[in-house]
């Protein structure tokens, strides 16, 4: 491993292996709402030649909005027990949710710091035959396959390049470390697909999951159908994604579309798929959609993103 | 002297503003958003106290407020007895196995015992009492 700067922050580059054992967790979202996202993760993941499995025995990461709201020991503690089954099994805990990964992060961080803390989450722990010492590692998936297997290692995989259109979607709480990491992270990587990233000013709005619970008119209206509109106008072939929550939340805004329709009258119809930037990876490497169900349980159609891609033109 | 033709080669503006200042937008504001009014009859429906007989009753008393917010009361009661927000039905287990994956994900949902710890966890640390949560009951009192 190799480590660079990039103005003030640090990241490490791979060298293009690594030994590490992987545990995905899941999270609330991805098993039953993504199916297709967690397959193509697994697919990318084992063609990379990763030792990369499904960690075990998960709950909810759990929520920081809610929980940190009620009792932010409780946060800790729950939150704890997650990290606490990642060591028993002896993975590293991989997250492509930014939620998961944001709260999985700032608890271990924030347990390393407080000894207090740690000492409490461990006697809660303690007394259902749990244990957290500390020292399990946490990574988002981006950073697994940035750092860990490394983009020139992903290029010479791509065997399919993909001649389609996308705007992007990296999510709010992967900027936590900046954006010279993770969202760059991503861009690279999706554009080692072959896809063309539109850029638009809209990149960095949020995709309004928290706001929902607080003021919906303005998380749907101005956040959901705002992005949903400037991607219909540029006739983007699809918005790639990698977070589950920011997911779930777009998946409501399509869900109240069809419902309810769009009262500010901006949007009318919308088709443009949603895709997890797994599935591009996996299509890129050559799989096939129906690998990994890229037709089935999907909230937009990706009937012509699919015939697209397929005829490589 | 001839009509102006549009330029067919001239870019698609786009609108990128984020803010909607206009007449539909003041309609949308005005407007109940359904699936928001769903989410609140949902949590009045797991919700022992009924603040709108309270306050019929004793209009000067001062609206008892949760903990746990009205809107969030559903997902968290999931997460109270699954361990997980969301549930895996017949449908996502079809889903699961067209997508070429086990029926039931290995999480919680298929490992109760990690949930009934969270359960145990969670009435250790307080939260049920905070967020009037009755375990027997299955429904918050406040």
């Amino acid at each position: 491993m190799i480590t660079e700067g990039y103005g003030n922050m640090t990241t490490n580059v791979s060298t293009g292996k690594s030994s590490e054992k992987y545990g995905y967790f899941l999270g609330c979202v991805m098993p039953a709402k993504m199916p297709w996202a967690e397959k193509s993760t697994m697919i990318v993941a084992k063609h990379l030649g990763l030792d990369f499995d499904y960690m075990k025995e998960t709950l909810c990461c759990v929520r920081p909005g809610p929980w940190k709201t009620i009792d932010p020991d409780a946060w800790l503690t729950l939150t704890g027990q997650n990290l606490a089954l990642a060591e028993r099994q002896n993975v590293t805990l991989v997250d492509t949710c930014n939620g998961c990964w944001q709260t999985h992060y700032e608890v271990a961080e924030e347990l390393r710091e407080e000894p207090e803390k740690m000492e409490m989450v461990q006697r809660y722990l303690d007394k259902y035959g749990l244990k957290y010492s500390g020292k399990g590692k946490v990574r988002h998936f981006l950073q697994v396959l940035y750092e860990d297997v490394g983009i020139d290692t992903i290029k010479s995989k791509v065997t399919r390049p993909l001649n389609i259109k996308v705007m992007r979607h990296v999510g709010c709480h992967a900027r936590k470390l900046g954006n010279d990491v993770m969202p760059r992270y991503f861009d690279e990587i999706l554009k080692a697909t072959g896809a063309e990233i539109i850029d638009t000013p809209l990149d960095l709005m949020c995709c309004g999951l928290l706001v929902f619970f607080a003021d919906p008119k303005i998380s749907i209206y101005r956040n959901v159908f705002k992005k949903f509109k400037v991607a219909q106008d540029l006739g983007v072939d699809a918005i790639v994604l990698i977070c589950s929550g920011c997911y779930d939340q777009f998946e409501r805004g399509v869900k109240i579309l069809n419902d309810e329709g769009d009262p500010t009258g901006q949007l009318k119809d919308f088709d443009i798929p949603m895709v997890h930037l797994s599935e591009l990876l996996a299509l890129s490497f050559g799989y096939k959609p129906e690998d990994f169900g890229m037709d089935v349980f999907r909230t937009t159609s990706t009937s012509n993103l699919i015939a697209k891609v397929m005829e490589g033109k | 002297m001839s009509e102006k033709q549009p330029d067919k080669n001239a870019k698609k503006q786009i609108d990128f503003t984020i803010r909607t200042e206009n007449a539909a937008a003041s309609n949308a504001e005005s407007a109940s958003m359904k699936s928001w009014v769903r989410l609140f009859d949902a949590a009045k429906k797991i919700t022992s106290h009924k603040q709108e007989e309270e306050e019929q009753r004793y209009p000067w008393r001062r609206p008892f407020s949760s903990a746990a917010p009205d809107v969030a009361k559903p997902s968290l009661k999931r997460d109270f007895e699954l361990g997980l927000v969301y549930p895996i039905t017949d449908e996502v287990s079809g889903a699961r196995k067209a997508c070429n994956l086990d029926p039931m994900p290995p999480t919680a949902h298929q490992f109760p015992d990690q949930a009934e710890k969270k359960r145990k966890l969670i009435q250790d640390l307080g939260v049920g009492e905070i967020v009037t949560f009755d375990t027997q009951k299955r429904v918050y009192d406040y």
